[in-house]
């Protein structure tokens, strides 16, 4: 993956990323009035979460040294999925998302894997199918709706009225997925097989039985951000979103294995847009 | 510094000090290259030898000393600075380029061109020229990735001995280091090497580092010690003979010790082969419980591709392979699960260089760090560090620190990562290919005694060696291979009456 000049630079991104992120928050705080609001703060959160899920999935496949392009087209097709089952399974329907975004993901893996096809040929594959699956569901309707109140609620409830559930839940992953790969076994084994595929075959580690790990983690991870996403929107659509772009470079800027780096630049490239949104 | 009676000096290196961290490498050390001389280097795992001559290079600056060539202060920028004043050096861990084609490589750095134009032809005849010259089985198109690491090393020596074969500056006065030239090549190659070096000597002044003191010792006119990046002494070969065991106390400062190794072969088989391989090997043999068996056979025999297929990474036609009666699964890592190990001297695919000594160690002793939590398998870091710590020390790696990068070790001490690691693992059966590649002669006797003592304690070991040596002393049977079969097979008590000309006799008659 891309090595931007070793460990250093990474922590020298970070530490400048934070610094400039309160400059932002600082200056724009002062600039204009609305960025701070209560409404303020909880636009960033629900534009932060799926695209902090996404990049710590995204995280694992880069530790193996392949690349997971597809994770967008993932996003969008697990909101769909999970749409479309809203309204008969209520709220249990936000576990669709994982579920099929954890399959999608597989499969990137076993393209990947089977037809020994470089991953980031592989995933671009699957994006173009998986975007277009998203568009045939959807046929005939503009938007899917989901409207049910306990659905939604899993997203927008909030937690001392300004944090929504759905960052609650976001926060959860990441500090599960960031001990995950600092402090288990897979997370070691999944960055040694980037480190040095050879000598972890040799060491006698199954290497494909984590590789597809990786792919199914970052799958399982963009589903729960579609799943979410529907909840919060009460619907879905197929348009493309752009969020893939965001979410890698979140994941290669904090660097691998994955550290809170990865919080702080994904705030970081949130509150840009933001920023931009608001001088638009 | 003084040289004797007349003799003409080619480059001296005077007080070099070399620091990294508050780790001194180097500690005033002084060594002097005659004009048309060969001039051994040795001394102990992480002793400052590739670091002094990278300095003589200008691969690394000095923190203090002189260096001068033929008679002028010499200060080189970088190891081009220093090709272009004809010093060349093949460093000790390839650092070839995997993606180049041979010519490509032999030619980085100094490509011929015509006008603005790459002149390939002639790049690539002359390459193959070469390697022809040196009698290496590859050809200049062929990618450096898809080469032995045997191979990839003789082009590495190809690659510094350019100008003497292609006929470019000839006549110039040059001075070739090579850093553990041998450590992976056999015998036939390593001969064809030092029949080159005798050839050249006329023309050319030869550095060489080697672990392997007789052959060294055979080779050199003097021999320069050091120890903790200090020097200990130059001998005069021509004034004064010395033997192996004389120099192994001046680089270990204590006598050699000798090995006791219980011989019986055991009646309990282990693990029954029978492999073969079209055009490769084809072989069957069986190895009993507490025993070491030993393999010899020089390229193109098949010993190392038999290893390879023995672990598992080599697919092969048909055979089974059978562990206490039963048949093992394919896969590297359903060997290991079912008690065996491999290893090889090939840091490349055996360790992550970029990690700490201490998660090299880890990476095949999942089940010694673990706990559990939540279900989760989860590292449990004070375990990590104690069995880091403890074979560290067994195997004597220096700096004895877990938290060290490989990549900054010697070469040696990133050898003894990947022993700490199978010692560590304790499988029931290790298959060892080459595993003291580029260790030093002390660690070499502390690993003999491992061995031994771990074979006597029942398990078994496979060991494929181009060190008669190490076979002779610690192997309850020896095959010899070629072209792909075992051609004479020698028991324990010939192993005991035989020395090792006799052996040597023996493999030149098969
Ligand atoms: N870049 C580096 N950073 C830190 N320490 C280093 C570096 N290079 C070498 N060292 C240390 O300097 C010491 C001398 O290393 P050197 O490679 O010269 O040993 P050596 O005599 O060639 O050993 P070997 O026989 O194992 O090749 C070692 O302890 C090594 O760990
Ligand atoms: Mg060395």
């Amino acid at each position: 993956m891309l090595k931007l000049g070793g460990r250093r630079l990474q922590e020298r991104l970070i530490v400048s990323n934070l610094g400039l992120l309160i400059g932002m928050i600082v200056l724009f705080s002062v600039a204009s009035p609305g960025f701070l609001s209560v409404r303020g703060i909880i636009v960033i959160q629900l534009t932060l979460v799926p695209i902090l899920l996404l990049a710590v999935g995204e995280t694992f496949v880069l530790m193996a040294r392949s690349f997971d392009l597809s994770i967008g087209s993932i996003y969008i097709l697990t909101s769909v999925f999970t749409a479309l089952f809203a309204s008969q399974l209520g709220p249990v329907a936000i576990l669709v998302g994982p579920a099929t975004g954890a399959i999608f993901g597989l499969m990137n893996g076993m393209v990947f894997k089977f037809g020994r096809i470089p991953s980031f040929i592989a995933t671009l594959a699957t994006m173009i199918i998986y975007q277009g699956v998203a568009q045939i569901v959807v046929t005939g309707q503009y938007y899917l709706f989901a409207t049910e109140e306990s659905f939604r609620a899993i997203a927008i409830s909030f937690v001392a009225s300004v944090i929504p559930l759905m960052m609650v839940w976001a926060m959860i992953l990441t500090v599960f997925f960031i001990f995950v790969a600092l402090k288990t076994k897979f997370g070691r084994v999944v960055y040694s097989i980037g480190a040095n595929y050879e000598a972890t075959r040799f060491s006698g580690i199954n290497v494909m039985k984590y590789q597809l790990a990786a792919f199914a983690i970052s799958g399982f991870l963009a589903g729960v951000a579609g799943g979410l996403a529907a909840a919060q929107q009460g619907g879905a659509s197929a348009l493309p979103y752009p969020i893939l772009l965001p979410a890698v470079a979140a994941a290669t800027i904090a660097g691998t294995p994955i550290t809170g780096g990865v919080v702080i630049i994904a705030i970081y490239l949130t509150t840009d847009r933001r920023v931009v949104q608001l001088i638009k | 510094m003084a040289s004797s009676s007349g003799e003409v000096l080619e480059l001296t290196a005077e007080g070099i000090v070399k620091r990294f961290g508050d780790f001194v490498a180097l500690d005033n050390v002084n060594l002097d290259l005659r004009a048309g001389e060969v001039l051994g280097v040795v001394g102990q795992n992480g002793s400052g030898k590739s670091t002094l001559m990278k300095v003589l290079i200008g691969a690394q600056k000095p923190d203090a000393g002189r260096i001068q060539l033929r008679g002028r202060p010499f200060s080189p920028k970088n190891p081009h600075d220093a090709e272009s004043h004809g010093i060349s050096m093949v460093y000790q861990d390839g650092a070839l380029v995997p993606d180049l084609k041979v010519y490509q490589y032999v030619y980085l750095g100094r490509e011929v061109t015509r006008g603005t134009i790459l002149h390939s032809r002639g790049m690539r005849d002359k390459t193959s020229e070469l390697l022809e010259n040196l009698k290496i089985p590859c050809s200049s198109d062929d990618f450096i990735r898809d080469l032995s690491p045997a191979t990839q090393r003789m082009v590495s020596i190809a690659k510094a001995s350019l100008g003497m074969i292609t006929g470019e500056n000839k006549s110039d006065e040059r001075i070739i280091i090579l850093d553990e030239p041998t450590a992976q090549l056999s015998s036939t190659e390593r001969s064809i090497v030092f029949d080159k070096v005798r050839e050249w000597k006329k023309r050319v002044s030869f550095v060489i580092i080697s672990h392997l003191l007789q052959e060294l010792i055979e080779i050199s006119d003097r021999m320069t010690v050091i120890r903790d990046g200090k020097n200990v002494g130059t001998l005069d070969l021509h004034e004064k003979s010395v033997s192996a065991a004389e120099l192994h106390k001046l680089i270990m400062g204590r006598e050699r010790r000798d090995i006791v190794v219980r011989r019986n072969a055991s009646l309990t088989k282990v693990l029954e082969v029978e492999l073969a391989k079209q055009g490769v090997f084809d072989v069957s043999f069986s190895l009993g419980e507490g025993e070491i068996v030993g393999f010899y056979g020089t390229i193109g025999s098949g010993v190392r591709e038999l290893g390879m297929a023995l672990i598992g990474s080599l697919r092969i036609d048909r055979g089974v392979l059978k562990k206490g009666g039963k048949s093992l699964g394919g896969s590297i890592a359903a060997r290991v699960r079912m008690g065996i190990g491999y290893l090889t001297g090939d840091h490349a695919s055996q360790l992550n260089i970029e990690w700490s000594v201490q998660r090299n160690i880890s990476l095949s002793n999942w089940d010694k760090i673990l706990t559990r939590f939540l279900k989760l398998a989860m590292i449990d870091s004070r375990k990590e560090r104690q069995l880091a710590e403890e074979y560290m020390k067994l195997t004597n790696i220096a700096p004895p620190n877990p938290d060290a990068i490989c990549m900054s070790l010697s070469g040696g001490n990133k050898q003894k990562v990947i022993l700490a690691r199978w010692l560590a693992k304790e499988p029931d059966i290790l298959v060892l290919d080459n595993p003291t590649a580029g260790v030093d002669v002390g660690t070499r006797e502390e690993f003999y005694r491992l061995l031994a003592n771990s074979a006597a304690s029942g398990k078994s070991f496979i060991l494929i060696s181009e060190d008669l040596d190490e076979l002779s002393t610690l192997c309850s049977k020896l095959h010899l291979m070629k072209d792909g079969k075992i051609v004479r097979s020698l028991a324990s008590a010939a192993l005991e009456n035989l020395g090792d000309e006799d052996i040597r006799q023996i493999i030149k008659g098969l």
